[in-house]
């Protein structure tokens, strides 16, 4: 009897459980013949047209809880794909990825004669969603605030805001800005907003009051946010002169936080979300069969990397290392969202161009007799060297793949994980005899914004975050970061000149997969970053 | 009774104050620095220590003790996160009524279900019914609740399309978290009751019940069950305490801002703010379950009411 409900159960367990997970196939198929059936041709998607021009609704998945709609941090994490329809910055990068800097809030600017300060002229008639006119009092609080708060990121080179009349201030320079990357936070990352609304709100985590193309109506802290386009946006009358982003092209904006990416395929397929960035590259093709939506693969800006302590390891040593590490089965290692590195930077940044990709060098090319032969120049006796790495799960998984490659080239490494702020802490040069080399992950605004950390002798006390000092790269670094040099050939030399002394190796990029609704004619982009809201749809003009 | 309710209200205030000190003097031992962490590699030396003044992290132990302290239980205030730039207070306040829905919501089912189940086994034992219960029991207990978890979002959400995913829109959005949380703990239960059944169901007084011809449905009530709840308290007075803490997991996965995920992301990033209000508040939350669960065991056993209304202790 005992072995009969035994049996019973079994089975009734596994018809439960087949029926959950088989539910993924079933559903792909019904999915498509339904998708056929309401095929997304032209008329259906004109459907959601509102007369106003805009599209209906708009469902998109965040992964991450915004935690709150404050407008004085300039350090906008996963925000940025969505912030900038709320608050606005004085000036913009252009559309077209070119660097150049698109006036914004600020109507025009007049650098100096010896570019130590710059004139701005502000539009004289922009306006809140409760109506206050922003003025030069307003951007001087906006920017005073940043700084009280101690936020003020890469403002290394702001000193002060003089305010000359209501419309126009003086923004003066510590020293003369070398590139508009170098001032990107100041003026393209601070956010803009009235110092009386902040005021009478006392705040703006939970109730934001913005300039920008939506209004906020809804918002629950690690839920959801709601923004509705705002018809009295003040640069409605300006579209021409603004970039893309200031297009409210959607009418009701819902941002769901969905933190499992399982959970938000879940709401992709049963229609609940129609967009939604971090969907596995395993689940990919579920999408692609699927004509309800549209699939891109997107690489992301930020990248992991290896970098050997300068003070520590010789080059031969370091070139060892490198040839010993096959990317490929690290990036596998470190889990299906990631592909190998090939370069110092990738596709999404605005300054990327294919001949920055560095085939034939160590970073691609996988080579255990090679790395034997820099471990004999090198003189290694079978000395330990210690690994450094967060203690996050990605992190310690391309440590252990990374041990184990070394191993089978005789090198042995021992991995120290720790937290996050320990890792800060150890690797400033007070703990420099404490690791041989780390493994970590960096972006920026731009490829070259990436190597600040990396390359940039000035970051760590005379040192690179990594502990090299190097007056060469520190100034082949500079050249390729001044805006009149900052283009492929330089960024080309910084990069031979990283290979050639063995300072860094690229491990893996980001790469998910973006599924939208195939409503949607074309996703707008900034910098590699996706804005669903500046997006076009089928019939949109 | 009472002066016994008033003697261990006043040692909750004590135990409270305590936790203040310890959680507050813990979170300031903890390694590193808050101002550059949050800040990120990026940041100034000029701008860490401005974040730091901001946050009073310049201020010596003492100082900063005193003030937490002080805020707390006498101004009541928890301050404000430093990374919602929201008071704590008011955001526990939000969040808890859906941790409770949630957590109070499984425990109701925990223990009916649980409870039921296990004296259901415990009056078969060694039959079809007890092998049965245990088996699924045992499935219950080993399965993650995060798998469980994804089996329903994937057989109620996407198969048959009755519940949503996730969310908090409505209080369909609850049933599966709710039955996530609840199942494991039916399991614990069930088998917590059968074996508290098995151990009364050999005692004297339900042999001798039993040889005075007592019908065997009025022994189970009145005299086994009794005797088998006690433990059985113990485990929900435990369970209670943990209901205000959540889960971060099935927060998670449901995309549920409760406080469990709340105290989480205070925990990763080092939001102390958020960290000591949740303590205290659990502190606080315990008391009370245990509080309740001894007045339950006084209900239920006349011996230790007995006990309270003399005021002292039965050696």
């Amino acid at each position: 009897m005992k072995k009969k409900m035994l049996a019973l159960l079994l089975a009734v367990s596994m018809t439960v459980t087949l029926a959950a997970c088989g539910s993924v196939t079933n559903k792909g198929s019904d999915s498509k013949s339904s998708g056929t059936s309401a095929e997304v041709d032209s008329g259906d998607a004109k459907s959601h047209i509102l007369e106003n021009g805009r599209y209906d609704k708009l469902v998109v998945a965040i992964s991450e809880d915004p935690q709150d709609l404050e407008g004085d941090d300039v350090n906008l994490g996963s925000r940025y794909y969505w912030i900038y329809g709320i608050y606005e910055s004085l000036f913009d990068m252009a559309d077209d990825n070119s660097g150049e800097l698109v006036p914004c809030m600020a109507e025009s600017y007049e650098p100096s004669e010896d570019g130590t300060s710059w004139t701005v002229k502000l539009h004289n008639d922009i306006t809140d969603w409760e109506g206050n006119n922003i003025t030069a009092n307003d951007v001087k609080y906006c920017f005073e605030k940043i700084i009280a708060a101690g936020q003020a990121i890469r403002f290394d080179y702001y000193d002060s805001i003089e305010v000359i009349d209501d419309y126009t201030f003086k923004m003066n320079w510590k020293e003369v800005p070398p590139a508009i990357s170098e001032i990107e936070f100041p003026l393209v990352r601070t956010l803009i907003f009235s110092q009386k609304a902040y005021e009478d709100h006392g705040g703006m985590a939970t109730t934001p009051v913005g300039t920008g193309c939506y209004k906020v109506t809804d918002f629950v802290t690690g839920s959801k946010v709601v923004m509705e386009a705002n018809d009295d946006y003040w640069g409605l009358k300006y579209q021409d002169q603004l970039t893309g982003r200031h297009k409210a092209t959607v009418q009701t904006l819902e941002l769901d936080v969905v933190t499992e990416s399982s959970t938000a395929v879940v709401g992709l397929e049963n229609g609940t979300l129609d967009v939604c960035s971090y969907v596995p590259l395993a689940d990919e093709e579920k999408f692609t069969s699927d004509p309800r939506y549209k699939v891109e693969e997107v690489v992301q800006g930020d990248y992991w990397y290896i970098a050997p302590n300068g003070q520590r390891m010789g080059e031969d040593l370091r070139k060892a290392v490198y040839y010993a590490i096959d990317n490929q089965a690290v990036s596998t290692a470190m889990g299906g969202q990631y592909v190998p590195s090939t370069s110092l930077g990738n596709s999404a940044y605005a300054d990327y161009d294919e001949a920055l990709e560095l085939d034939g060098t160590y970073i691609t090319d996988y080579d255990v007799d090679k790395a034997k032969d820099y471990l004999d120049k090198a003189g290694y006796k079978g000395e330990t060297l210690k690994l450094i790495c967060v203690n996050n799960e990605t992190a310690t998984a391309a440590a252990q793949m990374i041990q184990v490659l070394l191993e089978q080239a005789g090198i042995k490494l021992e991995i120290n994980a720790v937290t996050n702020d320990t890792y800060n802490t150890m690797t400033s040069p007070t703990y420099s005899d404490q690791w041989d080399m780390m493994i970590n992950t960096i972006g920026g605004p731009s490829m070259v914004g990436s190597w600040h950390l990396l390359m940039d002798n000035e970051v760590n006390n005379g040192l690179t975050f990594s502990l090299i000092e190097d007056s060469k790269l520190q100034e082949l670094y500079e050249t390729a970061t001044a805006d009149a040099t900052h283009d492929t050939e330089h960024m080309r030399e910084v990069l031979d000149y990283v290979i050639d002394k063995g300072y860094l190796y690229s491990i893996a990029n980001v790469s998910t997969a973006l599924v939208y609704t195939a409503n949607m004619e074309e996703m707008y982009y900034r910098e590699g970053y996706y804005t669903p809201g500046a997006a076009k749809f089928i019939g949109q003009e | 009774m009472f002066r016994y309710i008033v003697k261990r209200i006043l040692m909750m205030i004590v135990i409270l104050w305590c936790a203040g000190v310890v959680i507050f003097t813990l979170t300031y031992l903890v390694p590193g620095d808050v101002a550059s962490l949050m800040l990120g590699k990026e940041a100034t030396v000029e701008v860490i220590n401005q974040k730091r003044t901001v946050l009073g992290l310049d201020q010596p132990y003492l100082v900063q003790l005193g003030r937490y302290m002080y805020d707390t239980f006498i101004r009541l205030d928890f301050g404000d996160s430093w990374i919602f730039s929201s008071s704590v207070m008011a955001e526990l306040a939000v969040r808890l009524p859906r941790t409770l829905l949630i957590g109070l919501s499984a425990m109701v089912l925990n223990v009916t279900i649980g409870t039921l189940l296990g004296i259901f086994a415990g009056t078969h034992e060694g039959k079809w019914q007890d092998s049965l219960v245990m088996i699924i029991a045992m499935v219950f207990i080993s399965a993650p609740d995060f798998f469980v978890a994804l089996l329903l979002i994937l057989l109620f959400s996407l198969k048959l399309g009755w519940l949503p995913a996730y969310g908090i829109e409505s209080m369909a959005c609850y049933i599966l978290p709710i039955i996530s949380c609840a199942l494991g703990g039916i399991a614990v239960n069930a088998r917590q009751a059968r074996s508290s059944m098995l151990e009364v169901i050999r005692a004297d007084f339900v042999t001798t019940a039993r040889a005075k011809g007592q019908k065997e449905k009025v022994i189970t009530r009145k005299h086994m069950l009794p005797n088998a709840m006690m433990p059985i308290i113990t485990g929900v007075g435990g369970g209670l305490a943990m209901v205000v803490a959540g889960s971060p997991v099935i927060e998670s996965v449901f995309s549920i801002p409760g406080v469990g995920a709340y105290m989480l992301a205070g925990v990763n990033q080092h939001d102390y703010p958020v960290v000591r209000a949740c303590v205290i508040f659990f502190a606080l939350f315990c008391s009370v379950a245990i509080l309740i669960m001894d007045l339950c065991y006084a209900f239920l056993d006349p011996r230790i009411k007995a006990q309270y209304s003399k005021g002292k202790k039965v050696k």
